[in-house]
């Protein structure tokens, strides 16, 4: 791949140096930002620690290839959650913990779900890429 | 029956989860708080935890299907711990209507893990809690339909579903049930032995 490009800018056609820079500084800004998420990468975070109101949402903010997402609040308590992630099965359970696997084969925004009727304060994990859910 | 009476105060979970969040506008539903504070960001997931080598004792009082001899099906060979030490070789099978749902024993704690197209979804909650109630976990599809497991204790009795509909009671097997759902809206589910309403998650 990196000769086809180099022939190119060699052979003067629209591949200039600068472009070139200009498009790989570009890339990188791209990656870095996590704009871009691969299933090489690999990864584990908690996206969620906030009050969520009622039958709300928290979201993870970058969509990655999901291997899991975890919710929790008060596991002593009977108060429902739900893991999940953008437009996928939800996992939900009645004690304050859920947690849903997904094949990692989906690039999705992890989320967790308020399921409780009044607001709650939530915790939620996401993982993704080579990382297993738990 | 309330919330509040539901949880009892019983909180041993060592999470920080239980007053590090005393402001929290459910507090007055959480009799049970654990003492500490979370930092925001610096929680461990549940799934940290060390898995357990064998089956709680009481767990195996409280759930029968729990001190049953494993048979080829039950356990799943990982070596990943699953929530709050969840050991999915110390797991049971039960083959429901819906489907296949696995009671895995946790350190104190009970889970219930079922699987679906997408993977699995685990619910989990804490023996001393779900012996005198009921654990459920809830697959919840985009399309809107629900797939809800639920483990209930010996004593139960007979366990129903309250929906907008009406009242039908669950068939338990092996101490689990398991029904499909349009909605959730307005479900909850009672057992004979626990004046507790759970609403279906």
């Amino acid at each position: 791949m990196r000769h086809h490009v180099a022939s190119r800018a060699a052979g003067g056609g629209g591949w200039s140096p600068r472009r070139l820079t200009v498009l790989g500084a570009a890339l990188g800004a791209l990656l870095l930002s996590g704009g871009v998420a691969t299933q090489a990468q690999a990864g584990n975070t908690m996206f969620c620690d906030q009050q969520v109101a009622a039958a709300a949402y928290c979201f993870g903010g970058t969509a990655q290839y999901l291997t899991g997402t975890e919710a929790q609040n008060y596991f002593s308590s009977a108060l429902p959650v739900c893991a999940g992630a953008y437009l996928q099965v939800y996992a939900c359970g009645s004690f304050g913990y859920a947690e849903k696997c997904y094949p990692g084969t989906v690039n999705t925004t992890p989320a967790i779900k308020n399921d409780y009727t009044l607001t709650q304060h939530m915790y939620g994990w996401a993982y993704w890429g080579s990382d297993p859910c738990p | 029956m309330s919330v509040t009476e539901i949880t009892r105060g019983r909180a041993r979970w060592g999470l920080g989860v239980g007053t590090a969040i005393a402001a929290a506008s459910v507090l007055a539903l959480n009799t049970g708080g654990s003492g500490g504070s979370a930092v925001a960001g610096s929680l461990e997931s549940p799934s940290a935890a060390a898995k357990i080598g064998a089956v709680q004792a009481a767990q195996k009082a409280a759930f029968s299907v729990l001190e049953r001899p494993q048979d080829s099906g039950d356990p799943v060979f990982t070596t990943q711990a699953g929530p709050f030490g969840a050991n999915l070789k110390l797991a049971r099978s039960v083959d429901t209507p819906e489907g296949d749902v696995r009671v895995v024993p946790g350190n104190g704690a009970v889970c219930l893990r079922a699987e679906d197209d997408s993977g699995h979804g685990y619910a989990c909650g804490p023996t001393e809690l779900v012996e005198d109630g009921v654990l459920m976990v809830a697959m919840h599809e985009v399309n809107g339909d629900v797939t809800v497991y639920g483990l209930v204790p010996d004593d139960a009795g007979d366990v129903s579903l309250t929906t907008p509909d009406g009242t039908e009671t669950l068939d338990v097997t092996d101490n689990v049930f398991s029904v499909e759902l349009d909605s959730v809206v307005g479900a909850s589910v009672q057992t004979e032995g626990s004046t507790g309403t759970y609403p279906v998650p």
